[in-house]
């Protein structure tokens, strides 16, 4: 490998080249310009496997600068195995601080989780996708579900959203909730519980999402209209965690986690870990507003 | 022939593709582009420095001010190829005297593919949030923009706004744009936004 001299590095500043990354911020603006339509772009190697977050890192990368603070979490941890190891990754290949804290980031990298706490508009998340086709489940060629796109033909969906409910009871879609982006494009918002999915609409931050090993990148402008696909006498809802609370805090307002004790006893906790510190050691942060959370929080408190 | 041997195309270009990503998701919002770089004559600076952010020897570029100066300024500086405006990935045009004709036929993408549709990038001579002499004000709408927006801008012409309009009539088909000022000040106009302008 060539040495880079002038940083004495084996590697470009932020690990990929700037021909690399002057592409993928093509494609970035693009994304942005036409919110929830998925951008085809190159992915280029990284020293992960495509599949462990490699689209998210390449938009991180290829956006951060040292001025930035890098925040990364996975299912809603700062310290899972995929988040410390892609923060240190991150961290090496750039000099950027990091952070635990929510409000100190300027770039979050995220697997599957929006932050409990609200996102200001000097900040990014980032997500990592791994399905960024919402009608690959219906529909298996590329070449079909981008003319379903182009022709805004989303009748499948909507039948197979039918069919769960027919079937079911309920439509059976727990995380990735499809959504309608700005009235146009339907998208996967990744694998976000329900719970997530109202805090895409009208954000104050920018949402940028990749998927590595897909080459998709998409975005979400902040005060862009998302909307949950649903019928008008079926309608989306999120979890509502009813009668339970977290068991370090008694927060009843958040995204739990389930674990199960050894002794066979389930248990409840916040799952943003920052959130939940914040909660202990500080002050409770400000949270998401959104009409869901609101009935949420009226319900809950009513009944209390 | 210039080469900006002071740009540093490392840094400089990541702080500046941040700030147009800013402009790009909040239409309206005003940044400013600044570097110690020396642009031929009739080019703003800022626009220089789009083109330094974001072309390389992958995409190409239409300069409808049509001098070989700036053809071979960033011919020099960025390794992009010049090209048709039919073709051009990138589209400079000189806001207060437009070549039309080659704006009404930019790539307007596909419709499986409507990414492809061409950048525009317009040089003009002021831009403000407040009211100007002899100023176009923008109302912008749409994704980015909480309820309205305005933006004043001196020395952009009718026509060139009516066709960037027309060519975004089938979104998501369009183009989108880039207005920066001798100032180094810039907004951006994507093919979302649904704008007016008042005379």
């Amino acid at each position: 490998m060539v040495e880079e001299k002038k940083f004495h590095r084996q590697f470009n500043y932020a690990f990929i080249d700037e021909r690399t990354k002057k592409e993928i911020r093509r494609k970035l603006l693009k994304a942005v310009c036409i919110p929830g339509y998925q951008v085809p772009y190159s992915s280029p190697e990284m020293p992960i496997a495509r599949g462990w977050g490699t689209g998210g890192l390449h938009i991180t990368l290829s956006l951060i600068g040292k001025e930035d603070t890098f925040k990364i979490i996975d299912q809603g941890s700062d310290a899972s195995v995929n988040a410390c190891n892609l923060r240190d990754f991150v961290k090496n290949t750039t000099d950027c601080d990091t952070t635990f804290e929510t409000s100190k980031a300027t770039l979050i990298q995220t697997r599957h989780r929006i932050t409990e706490e609200e996102l200001k508009a000097h900040q990014i998340m980032i997500f990592q996708v791994p399905q960024p086709e919402p009608l690959r489940g219906v529909e298996r060629y590329e070449k079909k579900t981008r003319e379903m796109h182009a022709e805004a033909d989303y009748a499948k969906m909507w039948v197979s959203l039918y069919e769960s409910f027919v079937r079911f009871g309920d439509i059976m879609r727990g995380a990735g909730y499809p959504v309608k982006v700005n009235g146009r494009y339907v998208m996967s918002p990744s694998p976000i519980p329900r719970w997530d999915i109202p805090n895409l609409s009208d954000a104050e931050c920018l949402y940028l999402f990749g998927a590595g090993r897909e080459k998709r990148l998409y975005a979400v402008p902040p005060h862009t209209t998302v909307e949950p696909l649903e019928f008008e006498d079926v309608k989306f809802k999120i979890e509502q965690f009813e009668g339970l609370k977290c068991e370090i805090t008694g927060e009843q307002i958040a995204f739990l986690d389930e674990l199960y004790g050894s002794d066979g006893k389930t248990t409840h906790v916040v799952n943003d870990s920052d959130f939940m510190d914040q909660i202990k050691e500080k002050e409770r942060p400000i949270q998401w507003v959104n009409r869901y959370l609101t009935e949420k929080i009226e319900k809950t408190f009513n009944k209390n | 022939m210039i080469r900006e041997t002071n740009y540093d195309h490392l840094f400089e270009s990541q702080k500046q593709y941040r700030l147009l990503l800013d402009c790009m998701a909040k239409p309206g919002v005003i940044a400013k582009l600044d570097s110690d770089i020396n642009v031929p004559d009739g080019l703003n600076k800022a626009s220089a420095l789009v083109a330094f952010a974001l072309l390389n020897s992958d995409v190409c570029f239409c300069n409808t001010m049509n001098q070989e100066a700036l053809n071979a300024y960033f011919i020099t500086n960025t390794s992009a190829s010049p090209a048709e405006s039919d073709v051009a990935d990138f589209i400079f045009v000189n806001g207060a005297k437009p070549d039309v004709k080659k704006v009404s036929v930019a790539k307007m993408g596909l419709p499986a593919y409507p990414e492809s549709g061409a950048f525009i990038i317009i040089d003009v001579n002021q831009i403000s949030e407040s009211p100007l002499q002899d100023a176009i004000k923008f109302v912008l709408t749409g994704p980015g923009v909480k309820e309205t927006k305005d933006i004043y801008v001196v020395g952009i012409s009718i026509a060139l706004l009516e066709a960037i309009l027309e060519r975004n009539v089938e979104y998501p088909l369009g183009v989108d744009t880039i207005i920066t000022d001798k100032s180094g000040a810039v907004f951006c106009i994507p093919r979302s936004n649904k704008f007016k302008y008042q005379e």
